[in-house]
């Protein structure tokens, strides 16, 4: 089964690598191409997740390509798997680079694998986009990672600048999965609650899918709580708690993290996700650029975009627009994706800061008749 | 002190100890019957529990109705287990049957992801889904219902035992089968009813606690673990232990959560566990045995 799996894969790359490099040849005899990078999982556990970002950064492909390429080259885009690991992708990094002499790369999503390929993508001074949402990656002194994805420490702090502006509440209560993803969150909440004036009146935590939350909820009550934030990762987690906050009788509001407006928990949890706010990375139909992705994306593959790839699609269309204004020049490369600001995107307006972080804002959503509902666009600034 | 706090939180430690005190059971009976510890006993819960949410789904028929399929179909799967997983063993040491009880759970599991998928599915509720306020304390209605059903059970199951014939005969294969044998029990078919009786306990659970927890195949996994941990609170192979040792675990855990650490909350379960298996190794309800020659 693995087996036929693995082949069907391996097929299935050579077959595309065959076509792109068939078409890149053809361009070539035209006018020379551009080679550019891309290590996404194509075998191994995120092989799922691999085939909607190639999903995503083909059909940019298709459409950069299909205007004229970057200053009369047509693009050629080099995949590599990363084989769901980090030595795969520092593997898939050296491959890239070194066999394939890319000029840029669309690297990986996972944090732990971004961290794996760091120094050496610092080593060979190459421009590498990335989906990792753990702050610290952009904070190591690389100046060639460059994030497409909204970072941890922006849910964080939109939270509180939305307690703090919009609902003018002052006493907050926090309960975190004690994970490391809640425990991250948690902490950041709970600092810039402190840099915003805010009072964390109570910090409770969990363990990832407990099942009773009367004690951690009556306790946030008790200590008087305006709001609760809840940082959960996973989504039935979040349902749980939705809905025993609601037979507690909803004593306060309740701000959630992306985990609470997804389509998973919102499922589960149904009436009493009602009324709820949550953060979203971005929400579906929000913008004009999101509206053409979803069009594009169903006429191409005939069905809906994951909202977690679309990064690979963004991230292609920023470095092209910087190859244009820059050539192939790698360190010119990076000021011109520096230097980008204000660019439309799939997942919202990128402006780039000198640490290499894309997006700066986040969607808060309250949820009405069982879907979010945009209220608010929240741009937490360049920091 | 804060009595409506103190009351909400012993009303869910009361509902959550239910439960454990269901599954605990299951375990103890099949100990009991044959010796061994069941490691599929979580997965008791987690089977009806998806079976139960495919009926509803399938078939638009009185919550009633579903629960008497459920219950029917998890004694007959109680049946299938010990033929497959304990009887073909049955003459071997205790080891290989413990192994190839987690070989079931684990099946099990993955058998649940290949055939329901791995979103989590909701369960509908049979009670309404808003909270009761009585004197200022919230009650979901499914937690009276986990908590009246659990001593239904229970009082049943003293009948039974107690009381009939056919319980009576399960009482003495479990003291001691040679004897029952001798006495003309038919203790092959006595193992089997008690393992269709463990297994229906888990559909009671699974039932029971579907509609709260939402139905997911690891949902048996840590529900069994502190099902186990009650049991041995309470004196492993006793029944009023483990019932006791269940619905005692549950309180600790709540009031545990929120007057010392909610962190740690699954952590005082096992912390429980470590001093009785220090101070009193027999349990609550345990008495000391010697070890038998």
């Amino acid at each position: 089964m693995l087996n036929t799996k693995r082949i069907l894969w391996v097929t299935l790359f050579s077959c595309t690598l065959l076509a792109t490099i068939g078409g890149g040849m053809a361009a070539a005899a035209a006018g020379g191409e551009i080679r550019i990078g891309f290590t996404p999982p194509i075998t191994g556990a995120s092989a799922s997740e691999g085939s909607f970002q190639i999903k995503a950064i083909k059909l940019a492909l298709k459409e950069i390509n299909a205007a004229g390429g970057v200053n009369g080259k047509q693009i050629n885009l080099i995949m590599v798997d990363n084989q769901s690991s980090n030595p795969g992708a520092l593997a898939a990094l050296q491959k890239a680079v070194e066999q394939e002499k890319v000029l840029a790369l669309i690297g990986v999503v996972k944090s732990t694998q971004v961290l794996a390929a760091s120094d050496a993508i610092k080593g060979y001074g190459i421009p590498t986009f990335i989906g990792g949402t753990n702050v610290t990656l952009t904070r190591q002194g690389n100046p060639w990672l460059f994030r497409v994805r909204p970072d941890d420490s922006i849910t964080a702090l939109a939270m509180i600048k939305y307690i703090k502006e919009d609902l003018k509440l002052s006493k907050v209560g926090v309960l975190h999965d004690s994970d490391a993803f809640g425990t991250g969150g948690g902490d950041l909440v709970e600092t810039y609650a402190k840099e915003y004036g805010l009072t964390v009146v109570r910090r409770e935590k969990y363990t990832t899918k407990d099942k009773d939350y009367t004690a951690q909820l009556l306790s946030v009550k008790n200590a008087g709580a305006e709001i609760l934030i809840a940082y959960s990762t996973n989504p039935e987690d979040a349902a749980v708690i939705q809905r025993q906050y609601r037979q507690l009788g909803s004593p306060f509001k309740f701000l959630g993290s992306p985990a609470h407006q997804h389509r998973d928990a919102l499922n589960l949890a149904r009436d009493a996700a009602e009324g709820i706010f949550a953060i979203a990375d971005f929400v579906p139909g929000q913008t004009e650029a999101n509206r053409k992705y979803a069009e594009d994306y169903k006429k191409e593959y005939n069905e809906e975009y994951d909202g977690l790839s679309a990064w690979t699609y963004d991230g292609l269309k920023i470095l092209v627009n910087a190859i244009k204004k820059a050539g192939e020049d790698r360190a010119k490369i990076q000021e011109a994706i520096l230097a980008t600001q204000g660019y439309q995107g799939v997942l919202g307006t990128f402006s780039f800061t000198p640490n290499g972080d894309g997006l700066h804002e986040v969607s808060v959503v309250q949820i009405e008749k069982g879907t979010p509902k945009l209220l608010k666009i929240l741009n937490v600034g360049t920091k | 002190m804060d009595w409506p706090t103190n009351l909400q939180m012993l009303t869910a430690g009361l509902a959550m100890g239910s439960i454990y005190a269901l599954v605990a059971l299951g375990f103890v009976l099949i100990f009991n019957a044959v010796g061994v510890v069941n490691f599929a006993q979580g997965e008791f819960v987690m089977v009806p529990a998806f079976v139960a949410v495919w009926l509803m789904d399938m078939l638009k028929i009185p919550f009633g109705l579903i629960y008497l399929i459920t219950v029917i179909f998890m004694g007959i799967f109680g049946i299938v287990f010990q033929r497959v997983a304990y009887y073909p063993l049955r003459n071997r040491t205790f080891l290989p049957v413990i192994i190839s009880t987690i070989g079931v759970s684990i099946f099990l599991r993955n058998g649940a992801q290949v055939v329901f998928g791995a979103e989590p599915l909701l369960m509908h509720r049979p009670t309404p889904p808003n909270v009761l306020k009585i004197t200022g304390v919230f009650v979901d209605p499914q937690y009276i219902v986990i908590i009246v059903c659990t001593l239904a059970l229970l009082a049943f199951q003293y009948f039974f035992f107690e009381k009939t014939s056919l319980g009576k005969k399960m009482q003495a294969t479990a003291q001691d089968k040679e004897m029952a044998r001798l006495l003309g029990i038919r203790v092959a078919t006595m193992i089997a009813i008690t393992f269709a009786y463990s297994s229906i306990l888990g559909a009671a659970a699974g039932i029971l606690i579907g509609p709260i927890f939402y139905v997911t195949k690891e949902m048996g996994g840590l529900l069994g673990l502190k099902a186990f941990c009650s049991s041995i609170v309470g004196g492993f192979g006793s029944v009023p232990g483990a019932v006791l040792g269940g619905i005692f675990l549950g309180i600790v855990e709540v009031f545990a959560a929120y007057y010392i650490s909610s962190a740690y909350r699954d952590a005082f379960a096992f912390i429980m566990l470590i001093l009785v298996l220090l101070f009193r190794p027999q349990g609550f309800f345990g008495e000391k045995i010697a070890q038998k020659a």
